[in-house]
């Protein structure tokens, strides 16, 4: 009795699936658990994301379970291409920067529809890279590396002109470079920062979320600097069994090669 | 509005002072934020703009029909008078909206307190709201109001024990 998969929560709050695995909107976390499960139940998503820039794509796949609204574990596969970079450094063709995550996510205290205050969500990632060679070669000083976020997040029911409005607010600890694809730590930093990223969206119906996300990143190596992550999204939730997200994301520069801005595009699936 | 809307542009006029320009900016946005506010209180009352009586009626209803077609919803309609229930959720909600009545019964935590709603019935409930104002052609922004009126109640409404479905009545 009530260990069923189920989905009572709201449509839309329950986020999609993100490039991380975790649920999140555009490109980033929130705070929200996978799924749609409310107390006693069990939420799950997946999802396919693809991000291509101009010298570069990315892949990504993502699993994410939750039980009773509390706790979510994710995994997801993450898969850059480097279509730009190749020739560049001579790399074998089709060499790939490919890395695994394995999250976990706990609702700390709150709701973010029901609380005024919202919701807080801790979350701890483990990433490993898959091509320890080439990120050596970059200049990490590690292959695998944990990072940990406090998030909060709430939904405004009545916000600016009547529509909804949802705000989300993170700090993470971290020293992933190109968050983990060119592994973590490096010659110009070592250590863990703190670093913030936040999301606005605007829900004028209650299937479509209209937003903007900015994150600050570590910038460790000196062989490649780094820059934060900005996106537009659009993400639309025709139910609570399909999210559809479509995005415009500059990561500013990545491995030597700047401007790289491109489309996201990531379809979810909530059972 | 209009004289806004010129100031505005008065704003972008590269001719014009820094400082008048960010005199006329102040002014502008001054003038825009008590338009906003005189609109709002001259503004009919959620309930009004719910439809009044009639309206109210209408979502009561519809929201009636939605939360019996909820199967984690109906078994708490067990052994309550309908009639009785609907007069009371359309006071409850024209007080909620600002409107000319009066709720005299019991508050939210006292009728709900044995009920042991749990969140998922509650998430149904909300959602059967939801759709009964989309039925009732409520707009989005006073679905919004409404919604955000009856959110803050969750903790009421909402109890940590599980629900026992009451013993049916039987027949004589």
């Amino acid at each position: 009795m009530g260990q069923e998969l189920s989905s009572s929560r709201l449509t839309a709050t329950a986020g999609t699936a993100t490039v991380e695995g975790t649920a999140g909107g555009g490109i980033l976390p929130w705070v929200m658990l996978a799924g749609y499960g409310d107390r006693k139940e069990i939420g799950c998503a997946a999802g396919l994301g693809r991000l291509s820039t101009s010298d570069y794509g990315l892949s990504t796949q993502a699993v994410a379970c939750s039980y009773s609204n509390r706790l979510e574990l994710s995994v997801a596969r993450q898969s850059l291409e480097l279509d730009g970079l190749i020739p560049l450094l001579g790399l074998p063709p089709n060499q790939k920067l490919r890395q695994q995550i394995i999250g976990a996510k706990v609702r700390l205290v709150g709701d973010v529809v029901y609380r005024p205050y919202g919701q807080l969500s801790f979350s701890v990632h483990h990433k490993s890279s898959r091509d320890d060679e080439l990120v050596r070669a970059t200049g990490a000083t590690r292959t695998s590396d944990t990072e940990a976020m406090l998030g909060w997040g709430k939904l405004f029911i009545d916000g600016p002109m009547g529509q909804m409005l949802y705000l989300n607010a993170a700090a993470r600890w971290t020293r992933a470079n190109q968050g983990g694809l060119l592994g973590a730590g490096g010659d110009r930093r070592d250590s863990r920062q703190i670093n913030m990223e936040a999301a606005a969206a605007v829900l004028p119906r209650r299937d479509l979320a209209l937003g903007v996300e900015y994150r600050r990143k570590p910038d460790n190596l000196s062989f490649a600097g780094e820059d934060d992550w900005k996106d537009l999204f659009v993400a639309w939730f025709p139910n609570k069994h399909l999210s559809v997200v479509a995005a415009w994301v500059d990561l500013g520069s990545v491995g030597t090669l700047s401007n790289q801005d491109g489309v996201y595009l990531s379809l979810a699936g909530s059972f | 509005m209009r004289r806004a809307t010129f100031l505005m542009q008065v704003t972008l006029s590269p001719r014009v002072s820094l400082r008048t320009q960010l005199a006329a900016l102040a002014m502008s946005f001054s003038m825009l934020m008590s338009g906003c506010a005189s609109l709002s209180t001259d503004q009919a009352t959620l309930y009004e703009r719910l439809g009044g009586k009639e309206g109210v009626a209408l979502i009561v209803n519809e929201f009636i029909i939605a939360m019996a077609n909820e199967d984690a919803v109906r078994p708490h309609f067990r052994n309550i008078n309908i009639a009785g229930f609907r007069a009371r959720l359309e006071d409850f909600l024209c007080q909620t909206a600002d409107g000319p009545c009066e709720y005299s019964g019991r508050s939210m935590k006292q009728a709900h307190a044995t009920l042991g709603i749990e969140r998922p019935a509650f998430n149904a409930i909300v959602e059967a709201l939801m759709n009964a104002m989309e039925a009732s052609e409520v707009s989005f922004a006073d679905q919004n109001a409404l919604l955000a009126r009856l959110a803050m109640m969750e903790s009421d409404v909402v109890s940590a024990h599980p629900f026992k479905p009451p013993a049916r009545q039987i027949q004589p």
